[in-house]
């Protein structure tokens, strides 16, 4: 196999103290080739984010990672922020969940995209701002109703998003990582992101990750899965597959907890006992996800349970995985 | 005041051809103030124990209408009446007692509960002002059913919101709304901040109250999973207007209006086979405006001349279901 695009290898991520760390990521692996997009799935708190952001070093400050981060077989875990501002931007792109908070409200929107080709391809004033033109079209913020001297208040939300797809896509990134970018957006605007990014990834030959709490999102965008729960990776696969053959109770709590288009209206819905794992100091034994299980066990309880292969390519880390 | 027919009984909640302006700030001095209408002649029935969904995009005006239903504001056009009576003209008495009878639930569990009031002084609070009467004992035994009823243990009165997670402060919340045995709850996008693992708990939890005592719910959100699953009737709301309505399920399935069917058809499956339409990139609604044809027309599909020069009416086209379009899907 190839040299993958991404690869992340024992990635472990701690906040607070150093005599009391709170783990928020524990040994997450994973692996995206060129042209490929991957899914993380899961809920608040999960790690799905802070993974995100220690790939493109934007941890914040007392947050420390561990492991390997390696972008086209060179190791940027760490690395300075010079090597890193050289690639962020360039070689790999992050579309965040709030537009409102993540564009700049004092530059109009046409400057803060023309900002990254001006730093990185060396374009000067007038053909960057050609290029911010160019991707305001193909975000479908055509010059004629959206001047680019436009400032973010005037836009709504799901124009917001647009700008940001068209900052991270603007100096053409191998890699586009996609943080809940539809979360705050109506379904319809939804549709019409998710059709922009998949697009502008396939165009630009980016590689995908995809980041979400909504399992239509990752069941129509991305080729692999992770599902995560509590700061490690629960099940992986490829999509289909993990879909057909949910073996993960967790993976499949999470489906059944959908309230599906020809359920019974005003039936009841499965859920999940309990609630969301909450980042913890404490040394952790066993599965994090037993204490919400049905089908846990006096083992699950007593030690973690390794990766069980459910067909090739797509396991699940539980002791009894399975359809039941 | 008329009395209803005897025989037909009134519904809970009645919507009457409601329309709702908002003063624009001015951009200069000289400009002359300009208003924006919101809701344009909306009709709408609640009946008593039913629910009904509201949905639409943001900006459509669906929490506008929650406002004006809980008498939060007042309609510049049309009625709305509570169990007979005009919000508009309520006496004194009566408006503590229509007050009583309607409670809320917001989107927001964070921010809907005050950090510095316990649990339990947070859900009797309703009490203080619409139920005066009540003794500190009957307060307090009707905390300890509220915490039973959304189930908390009733040791949880004493702690603080911030030692609850999103989904227990959303039963917090839905507590305090019930504490006044209302008729009528308006719930705006009650789970859309949750985790999907304990969303289900709460429309279980809804669906359960709703099966204990008759309570009508009004239920605001764009997650059309939710609505198919809690409500009975939806009135689709595009730029301030009822584009379709009618009885859930059938609406959901078999949408009349171009724009309900954007809707349904933009939700992603949880399927890898299923392969969704592209959504093309239309432009995004232009604000609203006093328009003379239909308002959609501009990202229809469908739309044809008649569409760009008349307004369509909402036309009933089954019995219980009504669409505003000259060229309903079949």
């Amino acid at each position: 196999m190839a040299v993958p695009l991404l690869e992340v290898s024992g990635l472990s991520i701690a906040a607070g103290p150093a005599y009391a760390p709170v783990s928020l990521v524990d040994d997450v692996s994973l692996r995206v080739a060129v042209g490929e997009s991957l899914g993380i799935v899961g809920e608040s708190g999960c790690g799905k984010t802070v993974t995100a952001l220690a790939v493109m070093g934007l941890l914040p400050d007392g947050v420390r990672a561990v492991g390997s981060v390696r972008l086209d077989g060179e190791e940027i875990l760490n690395a300075g922020d010079e090597a890193l501002s050289a690639l962020r931007g360039r070689r790999m792109a992050m579309v965040f969940q709030e537009p409102a908070r993540a564009l700049n409200p004092l530059r109009s929107i046409a400057e803060q995209i023309a900002e990254g080709p001006r730093i990185h391809l060396g374009l000067g004033r007038r053909a960057a701002h050609e290029r911010a033109r160019e991707l305001l079209e193909n975000v479908g913020l055509p010059a004629t109703r959206f001047p680019p001297g436009l400032y973010p208040h005037e836009l709504s939300g799901g124009q917001r998003q647009r700008v940001l797809i068209a900052i991270a896509l603007a100096c053409g990134p191998d890699l586009l990582i996609a943080d809940e970018p539809t979360t705050a957006l109506d379904v319809t605007t939804q549709a019409r992101i998710l059709d922009l990014i998949v697009n502008a990834a396939h165009d630009e030959g980016a590689a995908l990750v995809m980041i979400s709490h909504d399992l239509g999102v990752i069941a129509e965008m991305t080729d692999r899965m992770i599902v995560m729960y509590a700061g490690a990776i629960a099940e992986r696969g490829r999509t289909a597959d993990v879909f057909r053959h949910m073996a993960h109770p967790y993976t499949r709590g999470l489906f059944e907890a959908l309230p599906a288009a020809d359920a019974l209206a005003g039936g009841r819905l499965r859920t999940i006992p309990g609630k969301v794992a909450a980042p913890s100091s404490a040394l952790r034994i066993g599965c994090p996800f037993a204490p919400r299980c049905r089908r846990a066990t006096p083992r699950c309880r007593a030690s973690l349970p390794p990766p069980v292969a459910v067909t090739p390519g797509h396991e699940a880390m539980c002791f009894y995985p399975g359809p039941q | 005041m008329s009395a209803p027919a005897p025989g037909s009984a009134p519904p809970l909640l009645e919507v009457m051809d409601v329309a709702r302006d908002y003063r624009l700030a001015r951009r200069s001095m000289l400009e002359r103030s300009r208003k924006l209408r919101v809701l344009h002649g909306v009709s709408l029935k609640l009946a008593a124990g039913a629910s009904l969904g509201l949905i639409g995009e943001s900006g459509a005006g669906k929490s506008t209408l929650a406002r004006l239903v809980l008498a939060l504001e007042k309609p510049d056009l049309g009625a709305i009446r509570f169990d007979g009576h005009d919000l508009a003209a309520l006496s004194r008495r009566r408006r503590l007692d229509v007050r009583r009878r309607m409670q809320m639930v917001f989107q927001d569990p964070y921010g809907s509960l005050d950090p510095r009031l316990s649990v339990a002084r947070s859900i009797a609070e309703p009490l203080v002002s619409l139920a005066a009467h009540l003794g500190p004992d009957e307060r307090r035994g009707s905390v300890a059913a509220g915490l039973a009823a959304v189930g908390l243990s009733p040791g949880d009165g004493a702690r603080y919101p911030h030692q609850f997670s999103g989904g227990e402060r959303q039963r917090i919340a839905i507590a305090r709304a019930l504490i006044t045995d209302p008729d009528l709850l308006v719930a705006d996008e009650p789970v859309s901040a949750l985790d999907v693992s304990v969303r289900g708990q709460i429309l279980n939890l809804l669906m359960d109250l709703r099966a204990r005592r008759p309570i009508s719910y009004l239920l605001i959100s764009h997650d059309l999973t939710v609505i198919r699953h809690v409500t009975d009737r939806v009135a689709v709301i595009y730029l301030g207007r009822i584009v379709e309505e009618g009885p859930t399920r059938q609406v959901l399935a078999r949408p009349a209006h171009p724009y309900t069917a954007a809707l349904v058809t933009a939700v992603p499956k949880p399927d890898p086979a299923f392969r969704r339409r592209p959504a093309g990139i239309a432009p995004e609604p232009a604000s609203p405006y006093f328009a003379r044809h239909c308002p959609y027309a501009a990202r229809c599909a469908n739309a044809r001349e008649r569409c760009r020069s008349e307004m369509p009416p909402l036309a009933g086209i089954a019995p219980g279901r009504g669409v505003a379009c000259f060229y309903p899907l079949g």
